[in-house]
């Protein structure tokens, strides 16, 4: 019995070890630098990944420095072939953006995200990590799919975060914030807290926001299974009518009578909102 | 003198306008027309934790009102938190917020509520003619109130409370008493009322004619009608396990009451079960 399990096992080595997945691995790194167009006039810069972190950080330079690192797996060196000849990063300047996106296998600028060009999934996997450095004064709109972070740290413009299975991971930032995931945490810090509304959202994962101690604002809490908590010493509930709606579906009609929890910090004035379904939200002051 | 008549005053109106606040604050109504007012309806409510009321009126619209939980969070900082870093936060009591729907479609209505961990309670007011199917699980009484139809109520951890109901009833609860008063009995329907844990008091109309099924497993039952007992032997069942033999009793009561008519059952395992004859 000890011999026979010893040669299923030999034989097991022996097939999978001369296709090591190294064979039919392709790795390359990209560096791409972008110089701000029209004297500067460059706000915004989006990034749609589908498979990979993105990370930015914001510097004092002038320039937008992308380090890439591309990666495709296949089963045979034919799919890898194929994979090097399909997988394609493109750019998208304009007067006030840089858009980095994939054409193929998938297009995933937002209009086209559902649209896949075949039913098919491709022969291969691949992987694209961004690591950029961005002028800090700048907008972002970055996001993935699976198999990384979205993070983004000393930007001080309007920030736009979406990850579906990953978390969004955000640290000394001050604009106009909105952070969404699906299967995720979502963590956030503010070296200034955002003068207008943002949004904070996950389904499965805790929502942390550190903000800093003269935050004012109405802030709307939603968890199906979880609580919230913090340290700020003034927040309190204040009591809001509900609110009263209708819609059509299916040929039903809907009425809904709906109260959001919201708790005034400090003075009030813009709203933020919170959400999560399976986790906790938790607001601090540093 | 005069001075104390104006703190007086002054003090009235502070408790009203208290009071007011307090309405606005915790109560609100929403109003679901159905497509064919006047007509037959189905009506389902279905809650997870909270009591619903519904009482019969003359109106042709249902009328909702919602009141969140006045009572404080539960407070029930589990272990799953307490493993996480809570550096001193405190938690924000998540009482008073919620989200209620009703659906209509072709005269049929659905409410519910978005969110089954909190707890919400409804007191709706209908058109009187309803198909009533109304439960809930957890912290809340069922009381239904001068209906006509057929009435479908279920409970399982408080009693169900049923007044001045026209119609048949199929009531059922696990910890909690059953109570149904009827104005009058429909003679095609078969009724059951049912629980583990507490007392089965029905009232019928004196004149009703049914056929009576009751079994209290560790309590009594009494009745003001009187019952022409089904005096044939009990029925045992024998079984077979592993070479053992089995006999098992069928301890039900079971009797006629004017005459007999459809099937009404009664089921207790700990309490008694009362029927009593109405005033008619």
């Amino acid at each position: 019995m000890g011999k026979l399990l010893l040669a299923i096992y030999l034989a097991l080595v022996s097939v999978f070890l001369p296709g090591n997945a190294a064979a039919n691995e392709f790795r390359e790194h990209i560096s791409r630098e972008f110089s701000l167009q029209n004297n500067g006039h460059t706000k915004n810069l989006l990034v749609y990944n589908f498979s990979g972190f993105i990370k930015v950080e914001g510097y004092a330079g002038d320039k937008i420095v992308m380090e890439i690192d591309k990666e495709i797996t296949a089963g045979s060196e034919n799919d890898l072939a194929t994979g090097k000849k399909e997988l394609k990063l493109s750019y998208d300047l304009t007067d006030d953006s840089i858009t980095a996106y994939l054409e193929a296998p998938y297009d995933t600028r937002p209009r086209n995200s559902y649209h896949k060009r075949c039913n098919c999934d491709p022969p291969y996997s691949f992987k694209l990590d961004f690591t950029i450095r961005v002028p800090s004064g700048m907008n972002l709109t970055l996001s993935t799919v699976n198999d990384g972070v979205v993070s983004a740290k000393l930007v001080w413009g309007n920030l736009n975060l979406c990850n579906v299975n990953g978390e969004i991971w955000a640290e000394k930032i001050k604009g106009k914030t909105s952070a969404h995931t699906v299967n995720g945490d979502v963590n956030i810090s503010y070296l200034s807290n955002p003068s207008e509304e943002s949004s904070f959202y996950t389904v499965n994962g805790d929502i942390t926001v550190t903000f800093q101690p003269d935050l004012s604002a109405n802030l709307e809490f939603r968890s199906m299974n979880g609580q919230f908590y913090t340290n700020f010493p003034d927040a309190h509930l204040i009591p809001l009518p509900s609110r009263k709606y209708e819609e059509e579906s299916g040929g039903s009609r809907i009425y809904r009578l709906s109260r959001a929890t919201v708790f005034r910090f400090g003075k009030g004035g813009k709203d933020f909102n919170f959400e999560t379904l399976n986790g906790d939200i938790f607001i601090k002051h540093i | 003198m005069k001075r104390f008549k104006h703190i007086l005053l002054i003090l009235i109106l502070a408790v009203t306008s208290a009071g007011t606040y307090a309405q606005q604050g915790n109560d609100e109504q929403l109003t679901v027309p159905l497509s064919s007012p006047g007509k037959p309806y189905t009506l389902k409510v279905h809650l997870v934790q909270g009591s619903i009321k519904v009482t019969g009126y003359e109106g042709k619209d249902i009328l909702i009102t919602v009141s969140a939980s006045q009572g404080e969070d539960e407070e029930n900082d589990n272990e799953n938190v307490k493993e996480k870093n809570l550096e001193g936060m405190k938690r924000l009591s998540s009482h008073g917020g919620y989200e209620v729907s009703a659906k209509e479609l072709d005269n049929t209505v659905t409410i519910n509520t978005s969110n089954p961990n909190k707890t919400v309670n409804l007191t709706l007011k209908v058109p009187q003619d309803v198909k009533l199917k109304v439960g809930t699980v957890n912290e809340g009484v069922l009381e239904i109130e001068n209906i006509k139809g057929e009435v479908e109520a279920n409970n399982v951890n408080d009693k169900i409370d049923l007044k001045d109901i026209s119609g048949s009833v199929v009531a059922n609860t696990v910890n909690g008493d059953v109570t149904v008063t009827f104005k009058a009995v429909d003679p095609s329907a078969p009724m059951a009322f049912s629980t583990l844990n507490g007392d089965i008091r029905v009232t019928l109309p004196a004149d009703v004619k049914a056929n009576l099924k009751m079994k209290s497993d560790n309590g009594e039952v009494y009745s003001g009608f009187d019952i022409d007992l089904d005096k044939t032997a009990p029925n045992i069942t024998k079984s077979n396990e592993n070479g053992v033999l089995k006999l098992t009793k069928d301890d039900w009561i079971k009797g006629k009451i004017n005459g007999g008519g459809q099937e009404l059952m009664l089921k207790t395992m700990q309490g008694d079960i009362f029927v009593k004859k109405g005033t008619r």
